[in-house]
């Protein structure tokens, strides 16, 4: 097990190397001279190049990349130039609200798609395996912005049971003060169990929506899986053992079923949050999808740059932890032969 | 006189097919038989069929009665407590027949608690230990925390039979048991299933393609073709009143002293139904 995290742990810096390469080339390709951009078009030149040579643009691409990487590691981010503010603090304000909802909607998806999974591969009616089937195929084929529209429509504005489009907390509720930055969880360690229900109340529509392809995907992975494996000698020697068609299912199938889809869990947590930013513009949500959005848009490269390579190392450490997971269901795994 | 097991009229489909038609075979407590055929004769059909295991959409017919009651196939909850704890049953592949995410000792005591509900932890693994010590598996404590995959294929046939024991079973269904298995670890596995058999005196259905092993460690012989029973005798009386398939059968065995000639072979017959397929 400590060979598998040590090699793993390997692996993940090289990937990282290798997403901190692709941002940074990236951003060199962009035609846009970022002292200029900074500055604006009517500021002389000298002071354009006073300025490059502050930031470091007159030196060699290579002593470019090692800054870059130093700065990026030790926290020093860049300044946003369309916001004015350091892209540190930018993205500390707007990254809580998008790892709350994304841990919302993934969290909601995960578990619904393990209980109807399990439901459906129990009994095999078309209430329990035939719905949640035909739900799986829609779940991938419907645009979230869509979905989201359609969920504001039914339960907002046709039934009023949820909020509208209006953020994480009405107005008139201050946010709760805390660690994590996330309403609920703060709103709990504070024990405020009424800022609580009012921003799980803004979470459940945006969640639902961000959710909907994670649960098709993970939720057909897992019933798939657990077809192919209910087929296996040891599910008829358990059952000839005495141990019921639940009891097998549960403690016998699932297990063994469950890894591919805790593998496809660690890309599609990262997916849910780097793929938010249509969530999030539908329902105002302020989280770092629309900041990164805004700064495509308006050639803000810090911004970007610093949101790629942020993604790459949630995936990173999602993937990480999945496989060490992974490891501990099935032995042959950390031993590298299965 | 009622036996241990008696099989009424059994009749099994899968869809077009009829794999067993109109099966009837008693066993007597402690009897230990043999049932022998070709390949898709049935008889693996027929274990599973008495322990309520067959696919959902087999088609089960007549009754199979244990004891003296009718086992309640439609009853899961009802099967579950037969399975394992008056029936052991023995599968033919030990390299698939454990879960390899889970280790031998989670195997052996959650048959064990499956058995005997509400059973302590510590129980569990006494008995586990008990049961692997009993099929000469050395060190048993220590191996409890190994998988599947730690263990070699004759281990794992072992291991299995201690399953199949650690309800404490009156019956053992064991299909055939030693055909993943090379020859000398057949020869062993074969014997410590003779030798607790034989000790609890429990009764036994050997399914196999073995002669041999029948002749070896059986009281009786049942001869299956193409889902018929077409004769069941005491071994003894194997040779002096075999069914002329029986004969061809016996006839197909190699023995001493044929070195050079080819083995006789028995005609191909499709069965029934399946000549306009």
């Amino acid at each position: 097990m400590t060979g598998l995290i040590l090699s793993r742990l390997v692996s993940s810096f090289i990937a990282l190397l290798g997403a901190a390469l692709v941002a940074f080339v990236a951003l060199r390709l962009a035609p846009d001279d970022a002292a200029r951009l900074t500055l604006g078009a009517f500021a002389t030149d000298e002071a354009v190049a006073a300025l490059r040579s502050e930031m470091g643009l007159d030196q060699s691409v290579i002593a470019q990349f090692f800054v870059y990487l130093q700065d990026f590691f030790t926290g020093d981010w860049g300044r946003s130039y369309s916001l004015g503010e350091p892209v540190r603090s930018l993205l500390g304000q707007r990254s809580p609200a998008t790892l709350e909802l994304g841990l919302y909607a993934f969290g909601m998806a995960f578990v619904s798609a393990l209980g109807l999974a399990l439901w459906g591969a129990h009994r095999k009616g078309p209430i329990s395996d035939g719905v949640p089937k035909i739900l799986g195929v829609l779940a991938l084929g419907v645009p979230q912005f869509w979905f989201g529209l359609v969920l504001l429509i039914v339960g907002f504005e046709m039934t009023g049971l949820f909020p509208g489009p209006a953020g994480r907390l009405p107005a008139t509720v201050t946010p709760p003060d805390g660690p994590t930055g996330m309403y609920t969880i703060d709103a709990l360690l504070r024990g405020d169990l009424r800022t609580f229900a009012t921003a799980l109340h803004h979470l459940f529509l945006p969640a639902l929506a961000l959710g909907l392809l994670p649960f098709g995907f993970l939720y057909r992975l897992l019933r798939a899986n657990l077809q192919d494996i209910s087929d296996a000698p040891f599910a008829l020697v358990a059952r000839a053992h005495g141990q019921s068609r639940l009891r097998v299912m549960v403690a016998t199938l699932l297990p063994n079923a469950i890894i591919p889809m805790l593998t496809a869990s660690g890309l599609i947590f990262g997916q849910v949050l780097a793929g938010s930013v249509l969530v999030e513009r539908v329902y105002n949500w302020p989280g770092a999808g629309m900041l990164v959005t805004q700064g495509v848009l308006q050639q803000d490269y810090a911004v970007v740059q610093v949101f790629i390579l942020l993604s790459a190392v949630i995936y990173i450490v999602t993937n990480l932890v999945v496989d060490i997971v992974a490891a501990l269901i099935d032995p042959r795994l950390a031993k590298g032969d299965a | 006189m009622s036996g241990l097991l008696d099989i009424k009229n059994l009749r099994v489909g899968f869809g077009a097919v009829t794999a067993i038609k109109g099966v009837s075979l008693s066993l007597h407590r402690g009897a230990r038989m043999g049932i022998v055929g070709e390949s898709g004769s049935g008889k693996s059909t027929l274990g599973l069929a008495t322990l309520g295991l067959l696919p959902d959409f087999a088609r089960c017919s007549g009754e199979v009665l244990f004891d003296g009651t009718a086992l309640p196939w439609d009853d899961d909850v009802a099967m579950a407590a037969v399975r394992g704890n008056r029936i052991g049953f023995v599968h033919q592949d030990p390299m698939s027949a454990f879960s390899p995410v889970h280790t031998i000792g989670t195997h052996l005591t959650r048959a064990y608690t499956s058995a005997h509900p509400g059973a302590s932890k510590s129980d569990a693994i006494k008995a586990a230990v008990d049961r692997l010590d009993e099929v000469e598996i050395t060190d048993a404590k220590s191996r409890l925390g190994h998988y599947p995959h730690e263990y070699s294929g004759g281990m794992r046939q072992r291991v299995m039979i201690a399953a199949a024991l650690i309800g404490n079973p009156e019956l053992l269904i064991a299909d055939e048991p030693t055909t993943a298995l090379d020859v000398t670890t057949q020869a062993a596995v074969l014997r410590v299933m003779n030798d607790v058999v034989e000790s609890r005196g429990m009764g036994l259905i050997l399914i196999t393609h073995d002669l041999g092993v029948v002749a070896e460690i059986c009281s009786d012989v049942a001869v299956m073709y193409h889902g018929e029973l077409i004769q069941h005798v005491s071994v003894g009386q194997i040779h002096e009143q075999a069914h002329s398939y029986t004969e061809a059968l016996l006839k197909a065995r190699p023995r001493p002293g044929m070195r050079g000639q080819r083995l006789p072979t028995i005609a191909e017959l499709l069965p029934e139904g399946w000549s306009d397929v």
